[in-house]
């Protein structure tokens, strides 16, 4: 394979050899976290595309729970002039939600990582299936 | 008599896994790739991270605009740019998404770096974000490739010349 063929393959990397390449980078210790190794979800039958939280795992930095709680707060009551919208649209109601009730509909869904950073928190993860496992079983009931 | 001086511990001795900055790397690099899962992520600011937290839902930002309001959520790449309040011109202008995008292997740091994300967290600024089993993801059909820059030609000659570096120490140690 030329330069210029792998060039273009860096570009248009076909999915199959998706997950094969990024394990490559990754033992070369050439996976970064910058501009690399993006992939996206697109609509299907003209229906834009959404994922429900609960289907993922969510990252929150430990130190910064009590921040983050404040955070919450203030934010929440920005939204409130979009309550009537969500409310409607999504079934959520704003004026009546609290950080506590965040954390029970999330309960057994959110990794407090202790690491610096979140990419050390992937990282960890990444070389922990079991821990990953623990947090899907919690998503599949 | 000069007493003998106790050696230090090695950092990965001192911590647990969990912690261990050391260890982390060695075995993200290290560790073979039946032995890992690779994940997706998806990373947010503190504004968009807590508005995900309470909708319930990783919206791109067109069905946000539409459903919600165009002053509700900023595009990343209109983060910026539409500051300090974004329309519906200047919106539609910055790419209003109509898809999610996911970075594979390790976060992109982007959403880590801005100041506002530094400021609104309290110093630093260690990242938010939403993630799942890679392979999960890109075994639907709606989930495409965007780019890999893999860096591919430098990353075969790098793990050829581990392995060369491998095996000549094999040999000096037969020697």
């Amino acid at each position: 394979m030329s330069s210029k063929e792998k060039e273009k393959y860096e570009w248009q990397t076909p999915k199959e050899d998706f997950l094969p390449l990024t394990n490559l980078a990754r033992k070369a210790g050439n996976l970064y976290g910058g501009d690399q190794a993006e992939v996206n979800m697109w609509p299907e039958n003209n229906t834009l595309p959404q994922i429900n939280i609960t289907e993922t795992i969510i990252l929150i930095p430990l130190s910064k729970k009590e921040a983050l709680k404040r955070l919450f707060e203030t934010k929440r009551k920005k939204m409130e002039v979009y309550g009537d919208k969500i409310k409607e649209t999504y079934g959520v109601d704003v004026d009546n939600i609290s950080f506590e009730d965040i954390e029970k509909r999330y309960a057994g869904k959110i990794y407090w990582y202790p690491q610096r950073n979140i990419s050390l928190a992937v990282k960890y993860l990444t070389t922990h299936p079991k821990k990953i496992k623990e947090f899907c079983a919690e998503a599949n009931g | 008599m000069e007493s003998f001086k106790q050696q230090p511990k090695s950092p990965e001795a001192k911590e647990s896994d969990e912690t261990n900055e050391a260890k982390i790397e060695k075995d993200f690099v290290g560790m073979s790739s039946d032995k890992i899962e690779l994940l997706a992520s998806h990373l947010m600011r503190p504004d968009g991270f807590i508005k995900a937290l309470i909708v319930g839902k990783i919206l791109t930002s067109e069905e946000i605009s539409k459903k919600i309001g165009h002053g509700f959520a900023r595009t990343h790449r209109g983060y910026y740019m539409t500051f300090p309040t974004p329309d519906e011109k200047n919106q539609t202008y910055h790419a209003s998404n109509d898809y999610v995008s996911f970075s594979i292997g390790v976060p992109q740091t982007m959403y880590t770096r801005s100041s506002y994300v530094r400021a609104e967290l309290g110093g630093t600024s260690p990242g938010l974000g939403f993630i799942l089993p890679a392979s999960g993801l890109l075994n639907q059909n709606r989930v495409t490739p965007g780019w890999g820059m893999f860096k591919i030609e430098e990353s075969l000659k790098e793990i050829k010349k581990r392995k060369l570096m491998k095996n000549n120490l094999i040999s000096i140690a037969i020697l």
